[in-house]
Formats: structure tokens, sequence, C-alpha cells
């Protein structure tokens, strides 16, 4: 009898050889998403175009050639964007502008994960008094007024680009922080969370081991969706002259001094925004089509 | 009788419910004073309907809930009194298995590492190899394939779930399991596969089974004595086969005669007892006895006067002004 | 008292060589396979099997409310009309005036935005053309008939403002209320307590007797049937694998599958010192077997099992589809 019940089973097996775990599902739920794929191999392109910047222009990005100041696209003479109002090229720039905008996008969202994912996934679990002051303590930095944060830390360190990462990061953190938070208040009364307090495991542990793998799904959505917000952010302080220094430039420094000669010369304001817009793009249908693929099956 | 592995003594369970923004907040006895024994290589039955508290009682006595007050003695030790470390320390020998199979496990581990997670809390010296032979034994001893010990949850049925449960629950060999409804989501095929497996993991071990239910069947097949609880308090506790054989209990009596039959004579041939009414809502039981509102024989002293569990010539407790007048079947 | 009813005239509801299945993305899943039995006017039917057997999709299909991915092909006849393949217009006509359907959990089946008297009154209306005062009347009374008490007052709460036991009440009220011909109850009671369970089942006893409707009772509960059916049909893996009356299925069981499935189930009052489990689980509807898919599960399982499917044949009475002959005494 029982040889019978062990054949079948190592039938069932066979048919179903890789262990399916959660995430490799969701991978192929993923790949079956036209537009998340689209939007990855784009970003895949503009990233690739970013970090090879120096092999693929013709022209260094910080030498200014005073025979061209401001002029439209050239093919001639390979300025493929065209020139900025100080001679320099703006393909190559938009390019290394790139490098800046994504690394920061990549980073902050990054600082803001590594911190808000431990801060909501603690302060969640915790309850009671401690809940009570962590999330009062983000409520609190939450009615901080941005900019007047990332002024003072300009003012206090300096214009540093170390310093960008860190200021878009700790506002980032607390939006993250909240999602996580929620997240882990429904996650901790599921069964499995209970099978392990019962199991006599450590809190902290629980956190490690059983909250936080299961909110990957969640954040990891909202991660994608945060790198935009953080690019259009470093714009943002760009354009109001906060951002990165001469003669580093980001989209955000590009679109700014190119909206001041939009009149004369669109081409210096079209280009690095269609990029900054693309990418954005990119970003949204990736974080949908994650959004789609994570999502637990109906069992 | 040697000492018993649990004591529990008055045990009561509150939960603070609020109505309305400025309406105090009134209380819900889930668990209302239990008390029982249980000893060891025993199974003790815990019978009752929605909101009568069982799966209430079962996390109170292993502290997953915090009682409101109430003494658990565990090995002769007061649980209540112990810290968190040496409370986590005591885990290892006393478990617990959920009704839902597949929500008790986590989706992002591997069988192995859900089965191996006790062994990894309690016996950290061990290494790799040694867990995974460990986990590869249980999982044969439950039934399951040791080759499958790197599949998801998800990839498993309900009852192979359940299984896995086991698995993680009995690794450390406790001395107590306490199995909150561990059959009632599983198919009627595979809940006998699932109660054969406890009695056997019983017999080979001698541990002590809490075995809540509200299939008073599988109930009293698997149980040495039941104990049957209603709005939170126990209405009759005793030896499984008498319990149900001749209970003492107008709420007993209902509970056997309700449970259907698989057998067409004798389930058309039986005298049901069908209670009037319905359940009295937990937040507002009736006074003196809470199950006057739909007992066949209450009278004015059932509304005065609460029942005390006493003790009665079969070996039962029963816990009701009347209990001599409800002698025949 | 239970008796084997001779089929003389017509049966009020033929199925003939029924198949269901579902498109999904992983494959067409066959949830119901040449499945045929017959019910008589008056007649009480319980359907038995687990999840997965198949047994809910048969009705489904046979009122039209199966899934869109869900197709049924095979005949099924109510009073001589075909239902399969039927037009909506023709299919409303006959949903809740002739033929009623109460599910498990009367609180995803009741709207929980509409008052329960404007839930009764609905059906009454559209099928029975009646005004809104008598409908109301006629709800009223209904409601009393399934044992609601202060119906009149009880009419005008919601849904969520009756306990479990009697939203059930009032979905066997709703359905009653037009007489219909037949009535379906699927798993009607295993959402409930179990003594409501024992209140509705009284009520529907008491019913059956009053009102003659034919009933199929569709459950896993083989207590439940004992008490209440006149025949039982046991599913497994979408296909029937017995029909008999109630008493043959419980004292004289042919199929090795509702042997096992009696030999497993513990009882209240009798002892058992060890439950027979049937081995092995039913098998995934995505991946059957081929030949019999009892088969692996199976202590009697011959050769010709692995190759052909057992077609139900009629043995002593009772109707079972095996390739193996129980003995004459199969008490099981």
């Amino acid at each position: 009898m029982a040889e019978i019940i062990i054949q079948d089973e190592a039938q069932e097996i066979e048919a179903a050889l890789e262990a399916r775990g959660l995430w490799q599902d969701a991978l192929r739920r993923l790949a079956r998403n036209r537009p998340a794929i689209g939007g990855i191999a784009v970003l895949a392109i503009i990233a690739l175009l970013t970090l090879l910047a120096p092999l693929i222009s013709p022209h260094p990005f910080d030498v200014i050639d005073w025979d061209h100041i401001g002029t439209p696209p050239d093919l001639a003479a390979r300025y493929f964007f065209g020139t900025d109002a100080n001679g320099r090229d703006l393909f190559v720039r938009t390019l290394y502008g790139g490098r800046i905008s994504l690394l920061v996008g990549i980073v902050a969202t990054s600082v803001s994960l590594a911190i808000g994912v431990t801060w909501g996934a603690i302060a969640g679990y915790a309850g009671g008094m401690v809940d009570g002051v962590m999330m009062r303590i983000v409520d609190i930095l939450y009615a901080l007024p941005f900019l007047f944060l990332v002024i003072l830390l300009m003012v206090m360190f300096g214009r540093n680009i170390v310093l960008i990462f860190v200021a878009l990061g700790a506002v980032e953190w607390l939006n993250m922080a909240r999602i996580v938070r929620g997240q882990t208040l429904s996650l901790k009364r599921r069964e499995f969370v209970e099978a392990a307090r019962a199991g006599g495991v450590k809190p902290l542990t629980i956190v490690r081991r059983h909250i936080i793998p299961n909110l990957l799904g969640p954040v990891a959505v909202y991660a994608t969706l945060t790198i935009p917000h953080v690019i259009l952010l470093e714009s943002f302080l760009s354009f109001l002259g906060l951002g990165v220094q001469e003669p580093n430039t980001s989209w955000g420094v590009l679109i700014s001094e190119g909206a001041r000669n939009m009149e004369g010369a669109p081409w210096a304001l079209l280009f690095p925004a269609s990029f900054l817009a693309v990418t954005l793009f990119c970003f949204n249908f990736v974080g949908d089509g994650l959004r789609d693929a994570l999502d637990p099956r109906d069992r | 009788m040697s000492m018993p592995l649990l004591s529990v003594r008055d045990l009561a369970v509150h939960f603070p419910v609020r109505s309305g923004l400025l309406a105090r907040s009134r209380v819900l006895k889930a668990v209302d004073g239990v008390s029982f024994d249980l000893h060891e290589g025993e199974t003790l039955g815990i019978v009752g309907e929605s909101g009568c508290g069982k799966s209430t009682l079962g996390r109170a006595v292993l502290r997953l809930l915090e009682p409101a007050s109430g003494r658990i003695l565990w090995l002769g030790r007061d649980l209540g009194g112990l810290g968190a470390a040496e409370l986590r320390r005591q885990r290892r020998d006393m478990q617990i298995i959920f009704q839902d199979p597949l929500a008790a496990l986590d989706p992002r581990m591997t069988l192995g590492e859900i089965i191996g997670e006790p062994l990894r809390t309690h016996e950290p010296a061990l290494g790799r190899a040694a867990i995974e032979e460990r986990v590869a034994a249980m999982m044969r001893r439950v039934g399951l394939l040791a080759q499958q010990i790197n599949r998801y949850p998800h990839e498993f049925s309900g009852g192979q779930c359940q299984r896995i449960g086991i698995a993680r629950a009995m690794i450390l060999g406790p001395k107590l399991v306490v199995c909150d409804e561990p059959v009632s989501a599983l198919d009627v095929s595979i809940q006998a596969q699932i109660v054969n497996l406890l009695k056997a993991l019983q017999d080979e071990s001698g541990l002590a089974l809490l075995f809540i239910s509200h299939n008073l069947s599988v109930v009293r097949h698997i149980s040495h004595r039941i104990l049957v609880l209603y709005l939170g308090r126990i209405v009759e506790l005793g030896d499984a086969r008498t319990v149900c054989a001749a209970p003492r209990h107008p709420y007993t009596q209902a509970l056997v005669s309700a449970a259907p039959i698989p057998d067409p004579d004798r389930e058309r041939a039986k005298r049901r007892l069908v209670l009037a009414g319905e359940l009295p809502s937990p937040l507002d039981p009736p006074s003196g006895c809470a199950f006057r509102t739909r007992c066949p024989k209450a009278t004015e002293l059932c509304a005065a006067e609460r029942p005390v569990l006493e003790d009665i010539k079969t070996g039962q407790r029963v816990a009701c002004h009347h209990w001599r007048e409800t002698g025949q079947r | 008292m239970p008796s084997t009813r001779a089929i003389d005239s017509a049966p009020l509801l033929a199925v003939e060589h029924l198949d269901v299945s579902f498109a999904t993305p992983d494959g067409t899943v066959r949830a119901v396979q040449d499945v045929g039995f017959s019910l008589a006017a008056g007649e009480s039917l319980g359907i038995v099997g687990e999840s997965g057997a198949g047994k809910s999709q048969v009705f489904l299909a046979a009122l039209g409310l199966l899934a869109a991915n869900g197709s049924a092909a095979g005949s099924v006849r109510f009073g001589g009309d075909e239902l399969i393949g039927l037009s909506r217009q023709a299919l409303d006509r006959i949903r809740g005036a002739r033929i009623a359907m109460i599910f498990q959990d009367p609180m995803t089946s009741l709207n929980p935005y509409l008052k329960v008297a404007v839930q009764l009154t609905e059906v009454l209306v559209v099928h029975k053309g009646l005004g809104g005062d008598a409908a109301r009347a006629a709800a009223i009374a209904m409601l009393d008939r399934v044992g609601i008490s202060d119906a009149r007052q009880r009419i005008d709460l919601y849904p969520h403002e009756l306990s479990g036991g009697m939203r059930q009440r009032v979905m066997i009220a709703m359905a009653l209320l037009c007489d219909p011909e037949l009535l379906i109850a699927d798993e009607p009671t295993t959402a409930l307590d179990v003594t409501i369970q024992a209140q509705i089942l009284e009520l529907m006893a008491e019913l059956r007797l009053a009102t003659k409707t034919a009933t199929v009772l569709i459950t896993h509960d083989l207590g439940v049937v004992a008490g209440l059916c006149d025949r039982v049909a046991v599913m497994y893996a979408g296909r029937i694998v017995e029909t008999a009356d109630v008493r043959d299925i419980f004292y004289r069981p042919r199929h090795p599958y509702t042997r096992g499935l009696l030999r497993s189930m513990p009882r209240i009052d009798a002892d058992a010192a060890e439950l027979t489990a049937i081995p092995g689980q039913p098998p995934n509807p995505q991946r059957l077997p081929s030949g019999c898919a009892f088969r692996a599960r199976c202590p009697h399982r011959l050769p010709v099992c692995v190759t052909t499917a057992p077609e139900l044949r009629p043995v002593a009475g009772s109707h079972v589809a095996c390739h193996w002959d129980a003995p004459e005494d199969a008490a099981g």
C-alpha cells in the first residue's frame, strides 16, 4: 500500500522538478508583462549609455567650445544634442547627468529602504508604547519642511553630493517606514508568526526571519516607485541651485539651465527632459509590473 | 496519581471591547474561571461551539495570550511568573498546531527551514548537517518524503501542510502539544490520517495533547477525557466515553444529540434535542448560569446563582443545578 | 422512512453524460466527467464528496452559473426541458421560481446592503408578480414558517444583524418563497455550529415532509446525508463512483472509496479502536491519473484500473463504477 502512494508522489515530483519558490513564480509572471519588460529594457539601455558615456561621446563633458556656444544639434560637428549656453556638448552632459540622477535615485532609495524597513518593522512588531514613540517621531519629522532641512544641511556641511544622498534618503525613509509598519501590523497577526512565537523564537529574530522577507514584495514595488520620486526631488533641488556643483551636472541642472533659455534654445531643455521623462515612465511600468507579479495567488 | 503536567486553576482571559468613542470599555470574558489538570500521555478534548473560548483557552495555557487572572502550573512551576527569556526556553516542551495548515507556515521558507527552525532556536550548537538529518528523520516519521525538503508550503495539499506543522511541533520532543482544530480544515478522508498520526506519536513518546475541536465525534475518538465549554465556562468534564454515552449537562446532551451519525437507522431514530434560541452575546452573558436562556430545565435558581462544577458519582464533573433531573437520554 | 422509490414516471431532473471543464492558464481542468443520475419529484438526493470532487459544479452548470472560463457539455433535463445551452432569459425564469439554490455561506449570498425584506420580496415581485404589500405579507409568513421569531420586526434588519443560523433560515425562506419544484442546497450547514446545524436540519426535514419539494443536498458530511436523504450519489474526482439508496450506501457500500470513507469516520455512538484512514490524497484535478482516479489509494486495485476508467454499472439495486466486485456481505 505504501509503495503505491510513494510511486504516485514520485511522479508528482518529477512533474514539477524545480522547487518553485514564490520569487520564481513572481519572475515568471513579471516576464509576461510587456510594459514592465519594455521598461526594464529601456532602463538598461539608458544605464548602459550613461556608464559608457566617455567611450561613446566624441567630446569631453566639461570642455568649452568657443566656436559652438548655444548651437542646435549639428551632426557634422558631432554635437548630437547641440551645445548648452557655455558651449559644452549636450549629449555627453546629458549622459553624465544621467549618471548622477540615477545614482542619486538608487542610493537615496537604498538608504531610505535600509532605515525605513528597519524602523517600520520594529515599530510595527513591537507595538504599544515603542510603536507609539517611533511613529510619533516619524510624524514630527514628516511635518518639518523638506526644503528647510536640505538648506540647513547644505549650510552646515557645504554643497556635497553625499549630502544630497543623505538629505533625500532622510526624507524618503519616512514614507517607507509608514508603509512597512502597516504591512508588519497585518503580518504580525498571521499564523506562521504566531507559530514562531510559540516556538520560542526571539522577537528580533522573528522580525528578521519572518516579517522582513514577507514584506519585501510590497517594499520592492514601493522602492521602484520611490526612485523616480527621488530623481524628481533632486531635479527640484538642482533647479533651485542647491544640487550638484559645477562642472558636474544632473538632469535637474540641465533642465534648469535649459528652461532658462527655452525660447532661444529649446533643444537644451528637450533632450534632458525627455531622458528624465522616459526614465520615470519606465520605473513606473516596472513598479506596476512588480506589484501585479507579486500579488499572492488566490488559494 | 502522579503530578499533573499541566494544572490550570481559575483561568480567566479578558478582552477589552470599546464600543463607541465615549462609551466605557466593556470586558469580553472569553475564558471565565476554567480549571483542569492534564497528565502525561493523556489527551484532553476541549469541545464547544463558536464563542465558547476554546481557542483562547488553548493559547492562554501556553501564554501566547496573557491571562487576566488564574494560575497555570507547568511541571509544577507557575508559568505566569516566568520572565520572557525563561518562558521562551520552556516553549521547547509545549507546542501548538493550528487550524489553517497553510497559513501556519511561512510562505517564503522551505520545508527544511520551517521544520528546522525549532532546532535553530533551542539547539543553536547543532551544525547544518545535523539539523538536516533530524529534519529528514522527522519528515519520514510524519509521512512526508525526505526529498521534498527544499519545497515550499504552497506546493503541498492541506493534509501535507498539517503534517509539516506536526513535524515542526514534534521535532524537539515536546511534552505537550495544543492542537487547535487541527483537522477541521481538512477533507474527511485526510482527517483520519492526521488523527491516526497524532495518536501514534502520542503512543510513541507519551506526550500529552490538548485537542480543541467543535467536532465531538473526532474528539471522542482521540480523547481520554472531554471538557465542554460554553461561553468561557466549563459545563462538564469527564471521561470521554462517559460524557458521550451519558452526558449530564443539558448542553452536552444537546451537543451529543446534534452530532450526525453516519448510520441512517440510528440517525433517524435518535431523539434530537434541539436547543431553542441563539448563543447569547459573550459581552453580555446571562446572569447566573450562562446556558439558562436555551436550557429546557432552566428555573429561577439558574438565573440567580451561577452553578459550580461538582463531582458526581460517575467521576464526571458537572456545572448544573438540575443535573440530577437530566439523567435519562 | 427510507424506501427504494421506483422511478416509473419521468424523473424531475435527469442528468446524462455531463462534462464540465474550465480553461485555465495551466491547461483545461476537467471538473466533472460523464456524470449521470436522476431525481424524481419529491425525492431527496444527497451528493457526497470531498473538495475537488466536482459536486457543486454539476449544479452550477445546470443552472448556468459557471464561471466565465467554464463550459458544460451533456444533458440536464428538468421536467423535460433541456437546461444546458438555454438562453439567459429562459434560465432566469427557471432560477428562483422552479429551481432554487442555497449556498454554504449566507453572509456572502445575501446582499449586505439590502434589508432582508427587500431581498425576500424581490423574488416574489420578479417571479410571481406580487405587489409590494402582498409580497411583504408572504415574506413574513415564510420567515415564520422557517422558525424566525419576531418575523415582523426581523424582516427589516440587515443580514449582518442576524446570526449565522438566522441568515441560513432567511436563505431557505427566500428559496421556498416561490414554491420551487427543486431545491438545491450546497453545504447549507457546513459553516454553522453543530447545535444550529441540528436546528436547520430539523427544519429541512420538516419542510421536506410538508412541501414535497425535491431536494438535492450537496455535502461532505455523511452524517447529515444519513438523516435527510432517500438516495445518495458519491463523487470522486469529477465522477460518480456509487449511487444507491441511503441504507445501501451505509450498510452495504460497494465502492472502495465509499467503504473507505465510512471506515475512516469517527462516530459518537460507537467505539472504534482504530480509524482506518484512506491512504494518500485526492488527485489534483489538473493532473488526473489514467484509468480510475481512485486507484492510487485503493486496496483492491487491479491491473485494468490503470488503463480503463470504470463505468457506472448496476449491482443489486445500486450503481457502482468499479472494476472490483464487492463481496455480498459488504459491511465495509
